[in-house]
């Protein structure tokens, strides 16, 4: 016989012949709150004894360290930590800006405000070299 | 007969009428601003390696004689200079700068012109190598036109404007040094060159709108936002006490520092049109004056922090346009010489002259052709400058 089936019998034939009484319910209850007391005290003196090692204090401080580290770096992506203090790297359309363009001028005259322009259009892309109606056909159609 | 009459009339009012609302559909081309076909030259731009830049740099210089790179590039951007070319004919040029952003106007056409005005260069030196110098003399006239179209929106893009007429006046002095004596295609040029002096850039113009823009900046934010660092005044011992009041002025400190920059900006624009040797003085003088204020005075210190070196940028200009008198008055003894069959021995009369002396240039014939000098100096560089031509055996 399967044990659910065991069970099932069990539970029809026995129940209807256990008697209970307040007594009886105030026993089971007073020993099942005990046990759960032991089980809660138990836990408790655990989790002091390992906040009390030392070995786990240092692991919590290098947990706190690898947090505060990874916010860190988080807050500021690697691609602009090489970047001077205070400086801000400036979009390509920023270099091109009469600010900037005169910025450039005063360094090192029209070659450095042309150097300046040619870092900008490097970081926009290429172009192409000639752009057709029917090239643009070709490339959309595939014709 | 007065019905006929009126029949008439009316006939012809709607002809005119369907004319007139045709012709307005019609789109002409090229269109009447010439920054449409800048741009679209722009975009379609090849930019050469720096291998090439370096070459065409070097074909400038006259170190190497146009080849197959250069060539190649030049051909690879033939539709560039195709619009470069019809858009430099038309009169007007508006880029659709937005003036109200200050400074912070975005120009990134004034090195893309520059990159296509050495293109244009080095096309005019492979047709001079081909033999077509009419030609040539055509890309240095439309240099000559691009820097009317760069303007003077700015004191940044009168001094690109300055170095297109440069780099055009460099290659006629070059190409007329080594072409056939040809009167029909010197007296083209003469009458070309008179041309593109109208609606010339002007110093004035560019110096009033830098101080328009320059106006608006002086304001506490502004400085906050990086405005002197932006603009490249460094901090160091000299600028550190300035730059501290900058950073702790209130409301009263960028207003009286704005009336100060606008007085002083005024002299400056009075100053520009004297004379160039009473220009310069008076521009220095000026200039150490704001120095000496913003050691005492507040107000002076934007001014200070900010003032362009107005006194070079004279002298550029000055440069500027008396290279270009000097290349006009050399086609005039190069049409002597086509004339005559020899130099004339002294400078014809009614020529544009030396700007540095506001005098006529001095005329000398050399070994070679001949000579035109200033007859003053360049106060910056201390130099007296000359232009020397050579004639075609």
């Amino acid at each position: 016989m399967k044990p659910m089936k065991n069970a099932e019998d069990f539970v029809k034939r026995a129940k209807a012949r256990v008697a209970t009484d307040p007594q009886m319910d105030k026993l089971v209850l007073d020993d099942s709150f005990a046990a759960m007391d032991e089980t809660a005290a138990g836990r408790s003196s655990v989790a002091r004894m390992v906040l009390q090692s030392r070995a786990a204090k240092l692991a919590a401080a290098a947990v706190i360290i690898v947090a505060v580290g990874l916010l860190i770096t988080q807050s500021n992506p690697p691609d602009r930590a090489d970047a001077p203090a205070g400086k801000v790297a400036k979009s390509p359309a920023e270099m091109l800006s009469a600010i900037s363009l005169n910025m450039a001028y005063r360094r090192g005259g029209l070659e450095a405000m042309d150097d300046l322009s040619n870092e900008a259009f490097k970081k926009l892309g290429s172009k192409p070299a000639r752009v057709s109606v029917r090239d643009l056909l070709t490339g959309s159609n595939g014709v | 007969m007065k019905t006929k009459y009126s029949r008439n009339f009316v006939k012809t009012i709607c002809i005119l009428l369907i004319v007139l609302t045709t012709a307005s559909l019609v789109r002409a081309y090229p269109p009447d601003n010439a920054a449409v076909l800048y741009y679209k030259a722009f975009l379609i731009l090849k930019e050469p390696s720096e291998e090439v830049k370096k070459m065409m740099a070097d074909l400038r210089k006259g170190e190497i004689k146009p080849n197959d790179q250069i060539r190649q590039c030049l051909h690879e951007n033939r539709h560039v200079l195709e619009f470069v070319e019809t858009a430099a004919d038309v009169r007007e040029c508006d880029w659709g700068h937005d003036i109200s952003k200050g400074f912070d106007v975005l120009m990134p056409e004034l090195s893309r012109i520059r990159l296509t005005a050495f293109m244009l260069t080095a096309k005019a030196q492979t047709l001079a190598e081909e033999g077509d110098h009419k030609a040539a003399l055509g890309k240095c006239l439309t240099m000559h036109k691009m820097a009317r179209h760069v303007g003077d929106d700015l004191l940044i893009s009168y001094l690109v404007s300055v170095s297109l007429n440069n780099l055009a006046n460099r290659r006629i002095q070059d190409l007329l040094s080594s072409m056939p004596w040809d009167l029909e295609t010197l007296v083209w040029l003469k009458s070309r060159m008179i041309a593109v002096t109208v609606d010339a850039p002007s110093i004035k113009v560019a110096m009033t709108r830098e101080k328009k823009i320059a106006m608006q900046e002086i304001r506490k934010e502004r400085a906050a936002d990086g405005l002197l660092a932006s603009m490249g005044v460094v901090e160091d011992e000299t600028t550190a006490a300035a730059l501290e009041r900058v950073r702790e002025g209130d409301a009263k400190f960028f207003e009286d520092n704005r009336e100060y920059y606008a007085g002083v900006m005024d002299d400056v624009i009075a100053s520009i049109e004297l004379p160039y040797q009473q220009s310069h003085r008076k521009l220095q003088e000026l200039n150490e004056r704001i120095q000496k204020d913003a050691k005492e005075n507040p107000a002076a210190i934007m001014a200070a922090l900010l003032m362009p070196a107005n006194s070079r940028v004279r002298t550029l200009g000055t440069n500027n346009e008396t290279f270009f008198n000097a290349t006009r008055a050399a086609i005039e003894i190069y049409i002597v010489k086509a004339r005559t069959g020899r130099l004339p021995e002294e400078l014809p009369g009614g020529l544009p002259g030396d700007l540095f002396s506001a005098k006529d240039f001095e005329y000398r014939k050399t070994e070679n052709g001949f000579a035109l000098s200033c007859r003053a100096k360049d106060l910056d560089k201390d130099e007296v400058y000359q232009y020397e031509f050579k004639v075609a055996k």
